[in-house]
């Protein structure tokens, strides 16, 4: 039988070829493919280049993430396992709003909106109810907001892969180097956020207020602090974060029901960071960023997903409040 | 002179210790246990086949639920790995199985024991931890397995899954569900009353105990490192236990079943069931395992003009509903609903009693 | 107390709702059971495939169905669940009593399937992939499929891939970690190292959703060549990722449950279509022939107003494999009987597949013919790149 095959395919390929190729430029190994750059600047660098942004855009889009889940932590004291889902579910959004034919600025500003108003939404409505409760009540609550989320998505958008496009040219040449730009604008965009974000915590009112009510709720209060709008406030900043992460990564890959896995990575950020620290989820970004990437270039793209949690079980073990977070003292049973 | 005569004392009454803590107490309640047992029995009788192919689902999910609910519901140590320990009970069944051709039973013991030694060290490493840190190991743990999983289904099995034979007890095949309708009923009989007389004993007395307050607890004397390592231990080989039957139950062990929608699905169904009760986890199992196919049914009848494809969108919104609302608003689920129903129609056509008469 | 009251409802509303789907029917009714995922993140690539069989069951049924007997289909969605899929498997064949099952949906259920329709004595005819417990020598009995079986995919793209690079260069494998696409790999890297070309293969988690880094590896792999064997959507990631890092080489897609239209818009704005060449065992929406004629004819017919893709003519194509396999049982088709006209059956296709449908009780798929379709951007359509290609349905060519 295979011999007969064999024979057959030679038959029919000779018989009539594909179509001609188009010649390939440059020559036949594919890395010297690459368009022609300054020339004092090796391919080598380039890749390096092109390496580099990678890293920094996945750190800033997990940032921002962790950013989101760490900030209604602080003040609410529940942990947000449904970032992934509601990330998607913005950039659903906002995919949506660029296939309508909107400009991607307007998108954006959509997005936002949405995000704000998803926020308040799922404060007023679900966790306004179990705050003081002990914390695995509100854990299990993001679930459900999240399963709803994702049904949510279904219904709504369908579910598919969608991007976002910019409208922006394919490639950006930034000094010698030309790079690809959905990564720079992800790049870009998530770094301007946290700053924006973190920054706002630090030096504006409301900042000082979250920052007050998360470390004490009670005198804050008796301090005539609102307690619950600071609360519906963090978490509406807390989403919109969430949701521009989102809006980035469909921007730089695509949006999908199954892309909620960034999430998962960003809470693994936060986890090894420390719930409770912005600093501890940034440079834990970096390491998970760090981690993922490097396993996909050097290791084996299997276990990009695998390899932050290795570092986060070292971490429980090590360390189990993470590497910046309140430090929390271990019952000793 | 007459003698006023002693009131007749209600069999009900707990006036012993004995009387106190048993199961059912006097004759009206035994006969509805007696009524209760002749209809489970009769039920495949009853029933089409494929409503009993539903009700050993319920029963599968019913052995699961309990186990979870003595963890998180009396022990307190929210778990998220239901997933991953089903799926180490059914590869653990599936790969014995396939490596040394065991018999039924063997491989259930083998997927039992499996799952007690992986809660066992998990519970070492999550001993330290407060409640929360627990859950994210759980969730760590669900990741692990899954991946250690697909890389031994890819690598050494080179198979979309490992196919089981049909099970057999002896010269008793398994094949059509109301066979295994008997064998699960007994199965679940058992862990629903061993949980229940579990929380009665000493050791359930200790797992509710550090649920409660690990630190008054430890004060109390109660070996709480003990506790929680068996609590974990005992509570994950049942729930392998449940994935090895459900293996055999499909035929079929395959990693992608054990995602996380499947350890939500089991804390939806203590959630909706109510936490902390073994009823609670026989209603809720039996809810969430029923609601896709009555939701379907719905809309089947209702022949509502909605494009078929949103139907999965719309089971995952009515389920994240559910969790929320009761966790919200009834947070001790279908159990508590059923125990104020029962409540009221004992109390009818009163809306309470007073407090001379004598509270069952 | 109305929430009480809408709770007790449940029951009685479900058991009417069941009651009245058994629907009777006076006359003779042929009923066969089908399973895909409908409402699920893959419904864009199983809806095409059911619409497909259902236009060409509408024109069977109005031809006057199978001597005088109406085909009923009976559409279960399994929401890419392998334990639901099993559940719907055996409500099809007990309450329902269907004589098959048809379709299916993704190779994770497939497995779970056939054990429901053996140990029910029904045959399971899969469509979209297929798993290798089809292939020769000891096919799963009730078991088939017509579709693309991972291994003999990989096969025919690594043998192309040597054919088009005339045996020189490197051909670099991607797919899913899946046991369908660690499979397809495999065999596509035999096949090219047998066509004299150095290869090597890159897989990622069906997850991942951004492809830098990926392709960046890839491209420091040097290919020259890129076979691309996962699924639609991430397909369209890696291959604008790729385009992006800089590689300019062709690209050779398998075409498992592919929708053209969504994949050229999608790369339109990289303008990276212009080296993608898909290979398939099914002909592309815009083939001439006469069953692609009725296929559009019924489309029009029964209201689709997007164009059809090449999920939908497998859809068609099942259905073909359907009528004939039905035709030839009689009446009543009971299951058994069905499963040994599917045993010894050969349907020819004619321009829906390069060759007959041919089944045998070793060979449960049977020789399968494949094309390679080229991107062209004057119609900006998928052309017909070469003729028909055999392939065997048993690959030998597996990277060791």
């Amino acid at each position: 039988m295979e011999a007969r095959a064999s024979a057959s395919w030679d038959q029919n390929w000779g018989k009539l070829g594909l179509l001609p190729l188009p010649a390939p430029r440059g020559g036949e190994r594919g890395r010297s493919n690459l368009p022609p750059i300054h020339p004092s600047i090796s391919p080598d660098c380039a890749l390096v280049a092109a390496f580099a942004l990678t890293v920094v855009a996945s750190w800033g889009i997990y940032a921002l993430l962790g950013l989101g889940i760490v900030l209604v932590y602080r003040t609410s004291r529940i942990l947000n396992i449904a970032g992934g889902e509601i990330a998607m579910f913005i950039g659903y959004v906002g995919a949506l709003a660029v296939a309508d034919g909107l400009p991607f600025p307007i998108a954006v500003a959509l997005a936002i909106a949405a995000a704000m108003a998803l926020g308040v939404a799922i404060f007023w409505l679900a966790i306004r109810r179990v705050m003081g409760e002990p914390p695995h009540v509100g854990l299990i609550l993001t679930v459900g907001i999240g399963t709803i989320l994702n049904g949510l998505m279904i219904v709504l958008f369908g579910g598919g892969m969608v991007a976002i496009p910019t409208g922006l040219p394919a490639f950006t040449t930034i000094g010698a180097v030309r790079l690809p730009t959905p990564d720079v604008v992800a790049a870009v965009g998530a770094w301007l956020c946290v700053a924006i974000i973190a920054l706002a915590y630090r030096l504006t009112n409301l900042g000082l207020q979250m920052r007050a009510v998360a470390e004490r709720v009670m005198l804050s209060a008796q301090r005539g602090l609102n307690v619950d709008r600071t609360l519906a406030l963090s978490w509406m900043i807390g989403i919109l974060a969430i949701g521009l992460a989102g809006i980035l990564h469909g921007e730089r890959a695509l949006i999908a029901l199954s892309a909620s896995v960034i999430g998962v990575s960003a809470l693994i950020a936060c986890l090894i960071g420390g719930m409770d620290s912005i600093k501890g989820v940034v440079l834990a970004a970096l390491i998970v960023a760090l981690t993922e990437n490097f396993t996909a270039l050097y290791l084996d793209p299997r276990y990009v997903l695998i390899a932050p949690v290795v570092i986060l079980l070292l971490i429980l073990i090590v360390r189990p409040w993470g590497l910046f977070g309140t430090v929390e003292e271990l019952r000793r049973v | 002179m007459i003698t006023p005569r002693a009131p007749r004392i209600p069999a009900s009454l707990p006036i012993s210790a004995g009387r106190t803590f048993a199961l059912r107490r006097g004759r009206a309640q035994w006969s509805s246990v007696f009524v209760g047992i002749l209809a489970l029995l009769a039920l495949p009788v009853v029933l089409p086949p494929f409503w009993v192919h539903l009700v050993n689902g319920c029963l599968i999910a019913v052995i699961g639920a309990v186990a979870l609910n003595l963890l998180t519901g009396n022990a307190r140590l929210v778990s998220l790995g239901q997933a991953a320990f089903l799926g180490i009970g059914a590869f653990a069944a599936g790969l014995v199985q396939r490596a040394y051709n065991v018999p039924f039973p063997m491989a259930l013991g083998c997927a039992a024991l499996a799952g007690g030694l992986v809660g066992y060290v998990v519970a070492q490493l999550s001993l330290r931890l407060r409640a929360l840190y627990v859950a994210v190991t759980t969730l760590v743990l669900h990741f692990a397995v899954v991946t250690l999983f697909s890389f031994v289904q890819a690598v050494f099995l080179d198979s979309s899954g490992i196919l089981l034979p049909l099970p057999s007890l002896g010269v008793l095949e398994l094949r059509t569900p109301t066979q295994w309708y008997y064998l699960l009923l007994a199965i679940t009989a058992l862990v629903v009353l061993g949980a229940l007389n579990l929380l009665r004993s000493f050791i359930g007395r200790r797992w509710i105990a550090v649920g409660e307050h690990d630190v008054a607890a430890e004060a109390l004397g109660v070996p709480v490192k003990q506790a929680k390592l068996s609590a974990f231990t005992a509570t994950s080989a049942v729930t392998a236990l449940a994935g090895a039957l459900s293996a055999y139950y499909v035929g079929t062990v395959s990693f992608e079943s054990y995602t996380f929608g499947l350890a939500i699905a089991y804390l939806a169904m203590i959630i909706v069931g109510g936490i902390g009760s073994v009823l609670g986890s026989v209603l809720g199992a039996m809810f969430i395992t029923l609601l896709p196919y009555v939701l379907d049914q719905l809309f089947l009848v209702a022949d509502l003009k909605f494009r078929p494809n949103i139907l999965a969108g719309i089971h995952q919104i009515v389920f994240g509903t559910l969790i929320v609302a009761f966790l919200l608003f009834e947070p001790r689920g279908l159990a508590e609903i059923w125990r104020r129903m029962r409540l009221s129609a004992s109390n009818w056509p009163f809306q309470y009693r007073s407090a001379s008469r004598v509270a069952r | 107390m109305k929430l009480k009251l809408a709770l007790a409802m449940l029951p009685a509303i479900a058991a009417a709702g069941l009651m009245l789907s058994g629907a009777s029917a006076q006359q003779k009714v042929q009923k066969i059971g089908y399973i895909a995922d409908l409402s699920g993140p893959m419904q864009d690539n199983y809806g095409p495939i059911v619409e497909g069989f259902e236009f060409y069951t509408k024109e069977l049924n109005a031809r006057g169905g199978i001597d005088g007997a109406q085909v009923q289909v009976l559409v279960r969605d399994d929401q890419l669940d392998a334990t639901r899929a099993s559940s719907l498997a055996l409500e099809l064949a007990t309450s329902e009593a269907v004589n098959s099952i048809w379709g299916m949906s993704q190779t994770r259920t497939h497995l779970a399937v056939y054990q429901t329709a053996a140990r029910n004595r029904i045959p399971a005819v899969a469509m979209f992939s297929g798993i290798k417990e089809v292939l020769p020598p000891n096919p799963l009995p009730f078991a088939y499929s017509a579709g693309h079986v991972f291994e003999v995919a990989g096969e025919v793209s690594g043998k192309l891939a040597a054919k088009m690079m005339n045996g020189k260069g490197k051909a670099i494998c991607n797919s899913i970690e899946a046991p369908g696409g660690v499979a397809a790999c495999q065999y596509a890297e035999g096949a090219a190292q047998a066509g004299g070309l150095q290869t090597g293969t890159v897989l990622f988690p069906p997850t991942v959703t951004e492809f830098g880094a990926i392709a960046q590896r890839m491209l420091a792999m040097e290919p020259t060549i890129v076979i691309a064997h996962a699924g639609s959507g991430q397909n369209v990631g890696l291959i604008k990722a790729l385009r992006g890092a800089g590689f300019n080489g062709p690209i050779l897609m398998g075409s498992h449950g592919l929708n053209e239209a969504p994949l050229i818009n999608a790369l339109q704005g990289v303008g990276s279509l212009d080296k993608l060449q898909i290979v398939s065992r099914f002909a592309s929406p815009d083939s001439p022939g006469k069953e692609l004629d009725a296929i559009r004819a019924a489309a029009a017919k029964y209201g689709k107003t997007t164009p059809i893709a090449t999920t939908t003519i497998m859809g068609w194509a099942l259905a073909t494999l359907m009528e004939a396999s039905l035709r030839q049982c009689g009446y009543p088709c009971a299951g058994d009987k069905l499963n040994a006209v599917l045993e010894n059956i050969k349907v020819d296709m004619g321009a829906l597949m390069g060759g007959p449908i041919r089944f045998s009780p070793t060979d449960h798929y049977g020789t399968s013919w494949w094309r390679v379709y080229q991107y062209n951007a004057g119609n900006k359509k998928f052309e017909p790149a070469s003729e028909w290609l055999e392939a065997s349905s048993t690959p030998t060519l597996r990277k060791q």
